[in-house]
């Protein structure tokens, strides 16, 4: 009977099987801050990525497992497996002040592969931001609007600042004002990051 | 055969299907007879090579009844199967049909997967409601009819057999791949009614705190768990779309983040690995297709129909 009734379940409800967002990887970010010259330079990211991304990733672009990206690798792995995110902002909402910064320019874009294999990507993005007297801030949440990527929870451990003794620099991890758009998306944390002359 | 035979039978196929089809309106929509294809010649396969600008429609070649419709972008996706998306499965829409004005700013889903129930259903109260739909969703209509998705009784479509997987080229490659690969399991469900009745075995085999994990884990996501089709069908899709050796961590890594949201189920990694390892000896021993591995599965050669 039982068989007979999820057989007849199915034939009743055969085909109507949603499809949601969901993630299909995992990135672990570490984030630094570098001030240099009385300036916020910009923010570097590193990226460390789940197992099967890795794989998937360095079967393509190290087939011999070297873990090694001469120039024409890394412009390979950029090319076929980064800049499309252009189109995703980097998956990194950020605000100066209360300014939106609506395009990014990416620095120093360098793939590696840790002693496990993982794949990191770690890339640095300019601001040039001149530190005042007066307190400023940004504030970045790092996350995929398409819920295709999910990144792990941000810790005030995963925050670098790199500065002189002529900035104050202050972060904390706040609930980002950035709302999901899928039904029971995780939404990281923000990054805010409080800066000014030292006094 | 040459493809432009091809399409002259399709076009004979198509006048067919709507002089015997009443609530077709004398729409037909412009449906192209399927190219049989491998998961990954599918994703080989340059938009320069499609016989329309704007999609080509496959057959898979492992289970022919399943066709896979890949879109140039997300606009003609949406303009397929966004309103069928809110019909059968957005919470809040189930049941509704958004006209164009409120589909607008909507996107449906990167890809799609309908079976021959859902799009009945769907058709029907298009017809039931005399509501005007997209040329492509007329299309994908006659597409259905012509595959046998679908048939017309006098006065209703009726449910076939097989189903629809949707994708689109807005995605990047690389989540292509994952997006193909999760559906393509849904298409293997909607295809083999001994996988179904093993999944749906499976299933029952769980104990109630096990079953509990999964239907969990669903509606986190907002998937409608109390509807057992859907949740059996996600169950075997979610341990199935990666490799054996990364579906427990798949889970867990998942879960914790979802942990945030509120307190989720947990299971045994052990228990979660032996209901993938089951699957996958099923799917091994009867169609040579392991966890993951849709996309290496059979490679011949791309041939029309």
């Amino acid at each position: 009977m039982k068989r007979f009734l999820a057989g007849l379940s199915l034939m009743l409800f055969m085909g109507i099987a949603p499809v949601m967002a969901h993630p299909h990887v995992f990135i672990n970010d570490k984030i630094n801050v570098l001030f240099d010259g009385g300036v916020l330079q910009g923010i570097s990211f590193q990226w460390t990525f789940d197992d099967m991304f890795s794989n998937m990733i360095l079967a393509d672009y190290d087939p011999k497992g070297t873990g090694q990206f001469d120039a024409a690798h890394v412009k390979a792995v950029k090319e076929g497996a980064f800049d499309n995110l252009e189109n995703y902002h980097y998956f990194v909402a950020m605000t100066v002040g209360t300014k939106p910064v609506a395009h990014f320019k990416i620095e120093r874009f360098m793939p590696s592969v840790t002693e496990k294999k993982k794949l990191v990507y770690s890339f640095f993005i300019p601001l040039k931001v001149t530190v005042e007297q007066k307190e400023q801030s940004v504030r970045l949440t790092v996350y995929d609007d398409t819920y295709f990527v999910a990144f792990d929870l941000l810790h005030l451990d995963d925050v670098t600042v790199t500065a002189g003794p002529d900035v104050a620099c202050e972060l904390a991890i706040e609930k980002t004002k950035v709302k999901p758009q899928w039904p029971g998306q995780y939404m990281p944390d923000q990054l805010v990051i409080r800066f000014k002359e030292s006094s | 055969m040459s493809i432009r035979s091809v399409l002259r039978a399709g076009a004979v196929q198509v006048l067919l299907v709507v002089l015997a089809c009443p609530g077709a309106h004398g729409e037909t929509g412009n449906a192209l007879s399927p190219f049989r294809a491998s998961l990954d010649q599918i994703l080989a396969t340059a938009p320069s090579q499609w016989r329309s600008p704007s999609q080509e429609t496959f057959r898979w070649e492992m289970f022919p009844d399943i066709i896979i419709l890949d879109t140039i972008d997300f606009t003609v996706q949406d303009r397929t199967f966004t309103r069928i998306a809110y019909f059968l499965e957005k919470r809040g829409f189930r049941g509704r049909l958004l006209r164009n004005t409120q589909l607008v700013g909507r996107h449906g889903w990167n890809a799609h997967d309908y079976g021959p129930d859902g799009l009945a259903s769907f058709f029907n109260a298009a017809e039931d409601a005399r509501f005007p739909l997209n040329a492509e969703e007329v299309a994908l209509r006659t597409l259905a009819m012509e595959q046998g998705i679908l048939s017309w009784d006098g006065s209703r479509f009726q449910p076939g057999r097989g189903g629809i997987l949707g994708l689109s080229r807005s995605s990047s490659p690389i989540e292509r791949r994952y997006l193909l690969t999760h559906e393509s399991f849904h298409g293997i469900f909607f295809s083999s009614q001994e996988y179904r009745d093993f999944c749906f075995r499976l299933w029952d085999s769980l104990a109630p705190g096990e079953k509990e994990f999964y239907r969990s884990f669903l509606d986190s996501l907002g998937y409608d768990s109390a509807d057992e089709f859907l949740t059996v069908n996600e169950f075997q899709a979610y341990l199935m779309q990666q490799p054996l050796e990364y579906a427990a961590a798949y889970f867990a890594r998942f879960t914790k983040l979802l942990s945030q949201n509120s307190a989720p189920a947990v299971i045994d990694p052990a228990r979660l690995l032996a209901h993938a390892r089951s699957l996958d000896a099923f799917l091994q021993n009867r169609f040579a297709i392991s966890a993951g591995g849709t996309l290496l599965a059979g490679s011949g050669t791309v041939t029309a129909k």
